[in-house]
Parts: C-alpha cells; sequence; structure tokens
C-alpha cells in the first residue's frame, strides 16, 4: 500500500514534467510556426537533390526528411497533452476556459486540462493556513535596544527585577505583567529618558480611549475557503495587504473605545475574539472568499517611553500584595500562637482551681480527721503535735536563743569589752 | 507525389495557417480582467464578459487589459485638523478596483497612476470630514460618542461617486488604520501616561500599606481579645476556686476555731522556718513556752 502513490507519482512524471506551468498562449503559435519551418526547409532541400546529384544523397534527406516527420508528430502529441497536470496536496485548482472560470474546483490529483491557449490552470493554495504577522504598529524598542545597548542597562535591570516576582501575582493580572515584562530591559535605554517622541511615520502605533498610545505585533491566520470568489477578487499580494489593513482596522475601532488599561490588563482576550470578528467582518464586505482562523495579539505595549511607568505600577502592584502577604503571614504565625497562649491560660487556671479545691479538702478532712482525735483526748494530741512540728523546725533553725521575759535584763558584752 | 501527400501537405498548411490567423486574430478576456479594445488608437469595444474575442492583427488593433480583481492603497501621511482645532494623523486606505475599463484607461492609463489620484481625493474628503469632527469623536471611553465607523462610512459615500465619475474606479472599502498624533505632541502624551501610571503606582501602594497594616492591626486586637478573654477566664477560676475553698476552710474551722488555729499556725511554723532561719524568741512565746520551767541557761550575747 505505501509504495502506490509513489509508483503513482513515478509513472506521472515523465507527462505531467515537461508542460508544469501553463503555457502563455503565444507557445502554441510557436511550436506550430517551428513546424511549418522545418517542413519548408525539408521541401527545398528535396528539390535540390532531385535537380542535381546522386541517389545518395536523396536517401539521406529522405531518412532526415522521415526523422523530422517523427519530430513533427511528436511535437504534436506532446502539445496535446500539455494540459494534464498535477494539483498538490496542499491546493485546489481551477480553470480558465477560454477566458472564462469554471465553477469546478479540482481537488489534488491529476487534473486533464486542455492545451494552453484554451484551457488555463490555476492553483489555490485553499489547505494550507496562511499566517501574516503585522509589524507595522511594532514597537521599536527592539532595534534600539538591540543596537546601542548602554552599560548602565544590566545594573538598571538587575534593579528593577526583584520587585517583579511573577509568582506573586494572581493570574489576572499576570496577563499584563507578560506584556510588560519584555519592557523591562528598555527601561534602563537612554534613547526614551531623553524623551524623544514617536514619529508618525517611522514609528507606528495608534490610540486608545483615554488618549493613550499603544504599539503591538499581531499576527493572521487565513484560509482560502472559496477559491473561486477568491481568484475573481485578488492576487495574493493584494490578499495580504486587505487582511493586515481589515485586523488594522478592527483594532484600532476596538482600541479606540477602550481605555489602556482594559486593553493591557486582563481584557486582551476578551478583545482578541472580538478583534477577529470585525475583521472578518470588514473582509467579507469585499467578498474575497476568505476566512480569517485567528487574529492573535502577540504583543499589545505601551511606547518604550512610558514602558518604565507601567512597569513602576506593576510593581507597586506586587508590592502592595507582597506588603498584604506579609501581614498575613504575620497573622498566620501569630494567632495560632496567642490562641495556644490562652488555651494554656484557660487550663493552667482550671488545674490552678482544682488544685485549690483538692487542696482544701484534703487538709479539712485531715484537720477533721484529727479533729476527732483531738475530742478524744486535746491535751495528748495537742503535745503530740506541737512536739512534732518543733522537732521538724528546731533543726533547721540554726541558732535557738530562748530569752526568759522574766529573768534579769540582759547584758550584751561586745568583744574587747571589759 | 501521390495525390494523398498532396493533400495531406494542403492540410498541414491549411492548419498552420488556421493556428497563425487564430494567434493574431483573437484574444481572451479572463473573468477577473476586463479589455478595452482599440482600434488605431482610439477604443472600439469594452469587453468585461469573459470569453473569445476577435480583432485585428497588431497594428490595427490594440488590447489594454485591465485587472478587474482588487487593488489596495494607503493614503500619504498628512496631518489634518479637527474642528475643536487639534492636529491628527489618520492614515486611509482604500481598496478599489476598476469598474470602468474605458474611463480608466482615458483618465489614468495605467494601474499605476491610480493611487496618487485616489490618494488627492481621498485625503481632501477626509480633511473636510475632520473639519466637522471633534477630537472627543474619534477616541472616546464613551462608545456612543465614538464617530469613527460612521466616518468612514462617509468617506466612502464622498468617494464612491467621485471615482467613478472621473476614474472609473469602484471603491470597495474605506477604512482607518490608525490614529496618531504629530510627533511633538507625542511628547506631552507620554508626560500624561507617566503621571497618569505615576498616580496609579502610588495608589496601589498606598492601598496595600493601608491593607497591610488592617490586617496586622485586626490581628493584634484580635489577639489582645483572645488573651484578655483567657485571662478573664483565668480569674474567675481562680476566684471560684478560692471561694470554694475559702468555704471549705471555713467549715473545718467552724467546727473547732481554736484548735483548727492550733494546727494552722503549726502549719505555718512548718512552712516559714527553713534553714539558716534564726529564731530569737522569748520563754513566753508559743510554743517556747513548753520550755520553760526547765533549767534555764542565761543566754549567750551573741545574737546572729
Amino acid at each position: 500500500m505505501k509504495t502506490e502513490p509513489s509508483e503513482l507519482f513515478t509513472a506521472g512524471e515523465p507527462a505531467a514534467a515537461p508542460k508544469d506551468d501553463p503555457r502563455p498562449p503565444g507557445d502554441a503559435d510557436r511550436s506550430g510556426a517551428r513546424a511549418a519551418r522545418g517542413r519548408k526547409a525539408a521541401v527545398s532541400r528535396r528539390r535540390r537533390g532531385q535537380g542535381g546529384s546522386g541517389a545518395a544523397l536523396a536517401a539521406a534527406l529522405g531518412s532526415t526528411i522521415q526523422l523530422l516527420r517523427w519530430l513533427l508528430i511528436g511535437l504534436v502529441g506532446l502539445y496535446l497533452t500539455s494540459g494534464f497536470t498535477r494539483v498538490g496536496p496542499q491546493e485546489e485548482a481551477l480553470v480558465f476556459r477560454l477566458g472564462r472560470l469554471q465553477p469546478t474546483v479540482y481537488p489534488p490529483g491529476f487534473l486533464f486540462a486542455l492545451p494552453a491557449p484554451i484551457d488555463r490552470v490555476v492553483r489555490v493554495p485553499t489547505r494550507a493556513q496562511h499566517e501574516l504577522v503585522l509589524r507595522s504598529w511594532q514597537p521599536e524598542e527592539r532595534e534600539a535596544g538591540a543596537g546601542t545597548a548602554p552599560t548602565p542597562a544590566p545594573g538598571l535591570a538587575a534593579v528593577r527585577q526583584p520587585n517583579f516576582n511573577p509568582a506573586l501575582l494572581d493570574p489576572g493580572r499576570s496577563a499584563s505583567s507578560l506584556v510588560l515584562a519584555p519592557g523591562l530591559a528598555a527601561v534602563a535605554n537612554p534613547a526614551m529618558v531623553s524623551g524623544r517622541g514617536l514619529h508618525p511615520v517611522r514609528d507606528g502605533y495608534t490610540l486608545t480611549a483615554d488618549v493613550n498610545v499603544v504599539q503591538g505585533t499581531f499576527a493572521a491566520r487565513y484560509r482560502i475557503v472559496d477559491p473561486v470568489a477568491w481568484v475573481r477578487a485578488a492576487s495574493e499580494e493584494t490578499t495580504n495587504e486587505v487582511i493586515a489593513a481589515a485586523c488594522h482596522r478592527a483594532a484600532l475601532h476596538a482600541l479606540a473605545a477602550t481605555r489602556i488599561d482594559d486593553a493591557l490588563g486582563a481584557g486582551l482576550s476578551r478583545f482578541r475574539e472580538e478583534l477577529r470578528r470585525q475583521a472578518q467582518m470588514s473582509l467579507e464586505e469585499l467578498k474575497l472568499g476568505i476566512e480569517l482562523v485567528a487574529l492573535e495579539i502577540q504583543e499589545l505595549v505601551p511606547p518604550t517611553a512610558t514602558v518604565g511607568a507601567f512597569t513602576d505600577v506593576t510593581s507597586a502592584q506586587v508590592e502592595a500584595r507582597t506588603a498584604v502577604e506579609q501581614a498575613r503571614t504575620y497573622r498566620a504565625q501569630l494567632m495560632p500562637k496567642a490562641e495556644s497562649e490562652a488555651y494554656r491560660i484557660r487550663h493552667t487556671a482550671d488545674a490552678a482551681g482544682a488544685e485549690l479545691l483538692a487542696r482544701a479538702q484534703g487538709e479539712t478532712s485531715a484537720f477533721l480527721a484529727l479533729l476527732a482525735e483531738h475530742r478524744l483526748a486535746p491535751a495528748l494530741v495537742e503535745t503530740r503535735l506541737r512536739t512534732e512540728a518543733l522537732e521538724e523546725v528546731l533543726p533547721r533553725v540554726k541558732f535557738k536563743t530562748v530569752l526568759p521575759s522574766d529573768s534579769a535584763p540582759l547584758h550584751l558584752y561586745l568583744k574587747g569589752e571589759k | 507525389m501521390t495525390k494523398l501527400q498532396v493533400t495531406v501537405r494542403i492540410l498541414i498548411a491549411l492548419v498552420v495557417v488556421a493556428i497563425l490567423g487564430f494567434a493574431m486574430g483573437s484574444f481572451q478576456v479572463a473573468s477577473n480582467e476586463a479589455v478595452v479594445l482599440t482600434r488605431l488608437g482610439s477604443p472600439v469595444r469594452t469587453l468585461t464578459e469573459p470569453g473569445l474575442y476577435a480583432r485585428w492583427p497588431a497594428p490595427i488593433d490594440a488590447v489594454h487589459r485591465f485587472d478587474t480583481r482588487l487593488n489596495f492603497m494607503d493614503t500619504r501621511l498628512s496631518e489634518a485638523l479637527t474642528q475643536d482645532k487639534r492636529n491628527v494623523i489618520l492614515p486611509v486606505f482604500i481598496v478599489w478596483k476598476v469598474a470602468d475599463p474605458l474611463k480608466f484607461l482615458q483618465a489614468l492609463g495605467t494601474v499605476s497612476a491610480a493611487p496618487a489620484k485616489l490618494d488627492s481625493l481621498a485625503t481632501s474628503a477626509r480633511n473636510a470630514l475632520l473639519g466637522r469632527t471633534d477630537f472627543a469623536e474619534l477616541v472616546s471611553t464613551d462608545p456612543a460618542k465614538l464617530k469613527l465607523a460612521a466616518l468612514e462610512q462617509q468617506l466612502t459615500e464622498t468617494l464612491r461617486p467621485q471615482a467613478l465619475a472621473a476614474f472609473g474606479i469602484a471603491v470597495e472599502q474605506v477604512g482607518f488604520k490608525r490614529i496618531a498624533l504629530p510627533e511633538a505632541n507625542t511628547l506631552y502624551v507620554f508626560e500624561r501616561m507617566r503621571a497618569e501610571r505615576g498616580q496609579y503606582a502610588a495608589r496601589y501602594r498606598a492601598e496595600g500599606r493601608r491593607e497591610a497594616e488592617e490586617l496586622r492591626a485586626k490581628t493584634d486586637a484580635e489577639k489582645t481579645v483572645l488573651m484578655a478573654s483567657a485571662q478573664k477566664y483565668a480569674e474567675e477560676t481562680r476566684g471560684r476556686a478560692e471561694a470554694d475553698a475559702a468555704r471549705i476552710y471555713a467549715e473545718a474551722h467552724a467546727k473547732d476555731p481554736q484548735f483548727y488555729r492550733f494546727v494552722r499556725e503549726l502549719e505555718a511554723l512548718r512552712k516559714t522556718a527553713r534553714e539558716n532561719t534564726t529564731l530569737i524568741l522569748d520563754t513566753d512565746t508559743a510554743p517556747f513556752n513548753q520550755l520553760k520551767g526547765e533549767d534555764t541557761k542565761p543566754a549567750s550575747p551573741a545574737a546572729r
């Protein structure tokens, strides 16, 4: 099965190859004229041969004529089959018959068209998707940045970088910051610090609803869906120009009604589908037979001169989020600690209370037990208790000095005194 | 030479002559083109239908072919004043095609001559329209005020009859590709943009700080409340326990106050007397009065 198509191609090649391009109308005339010239020469040569010399020359001439005759037949045959052609896998073919475009669309494969002045085959690349990158609004930062990279640039870029932490951004905001990201390096470009304006011819841009300047690149992908309409309506070159214009026009209209923040930020994706729809409408007005498959906004940025300010806004957002995150972290660390501390306090209090109570109960019940004994023999119990207490206490006390209260006044003799 | 040979040769000659005649005396008009046939310089036929047509050979008739497919052009950039006297650059693109080949041939001759003519037509029409339009109608945050689409429409309506009448050109589409400002003005726009961004940045920072501060303050407040309530609970619990204990002690005390005091005093004595405690007491003091009546020695003078 695999070898079949290649066999088909090699078999078809010799027939198709010589006449791959549709022949210009004059070609057939030329071959006709060539044939006529050949015949005339042959006739004159034969006349000379008859009038003058030998049979050998006549025989030679005869074989030449024979050869020319076959050549002529071969040429005629070649001409008649010259319309046979092959349509490539990416394309479809249309036929102009005597100038009139035939409505049949020929799919890839062999096409048996009539020879040159009658049929003209036009191939239309319908199956391929064509991509068109629209750079006429492209910011010039790239050329400027690449060409004259000044020494302070890396340093400044490095200073900026820490502020810019994509990980801290939420998905909604990351769209805008990613768009802004390429501008980071450009912050350091002295060209914009000097404050050069945008020249309307040199620099492409348009205005937003709030009169801000935006630049961008777009990529349009299109397909030829109606080859007949397309062949009638436009050449390839015009098609590209018209599509580019339609896309720019759509973007201009959309941007003229959109604030810059909505265009650069999260609104970008919503914007894209609207652009494609507008551009497609614009193309349909012209009946081009073209479908705009996609219109991608590759880049939509503020001018390089203000990128620094835009980046600063992004950094400010990041900073704000960082500050809030830090406060959240603080809260996340502090609150559990406080909670456990409070828990501890409560439980310590509970325990202390319980202990107090238990001690009171213990002591009380001990006392009550003792009291029962005491009632039986008060003096004995008291003496015993007192003695026990003194036995326990007195050994711990360093000096035990007991002064009789009713004895003579106390004389203190200090050292060295007589 | 046989009769057959002669016939064949005559036939071949006739075919050759027919081919030559066909080549010189006919021409085709394709579906996407139009032809003006001129005879000795003056136009005799205008052919817009595709097909095969007859002509006189070269020096007599001439075939002027025009591609009737679409052509595209941009106007040159030029400044224009709006009604409120602001300079804008609003380039126009035109998609056009040859509609009247005869008129086109007479007025312009070639396709390459058309853009310049259309340019001046379009530029003057656009300037006239802009003179009646405010800048705020070109770019506006209020979609109801925006007149760009209407302007394109008006421009098309103005250009279409003019181009057809003057050059035989059908204007298929007119549109704006961009709105630009003179170079000097963009500097002011940048200045304003930067100022605007500065405000935004300051606002974001301030908001972030405020939010963070609020969160911290809230956290601190919550912590304080939490601790205070725990403290309160602790105090209450302790108070309750004290009260209960006091009640229990009181009950015991009530049974025999004297003995209770005696036991408590002994207890207190045990607890207060530690190592290195020096006691100076007279023997009247309980419990040392227990020692009285014994053989009392005179006290040694040292009191330390």
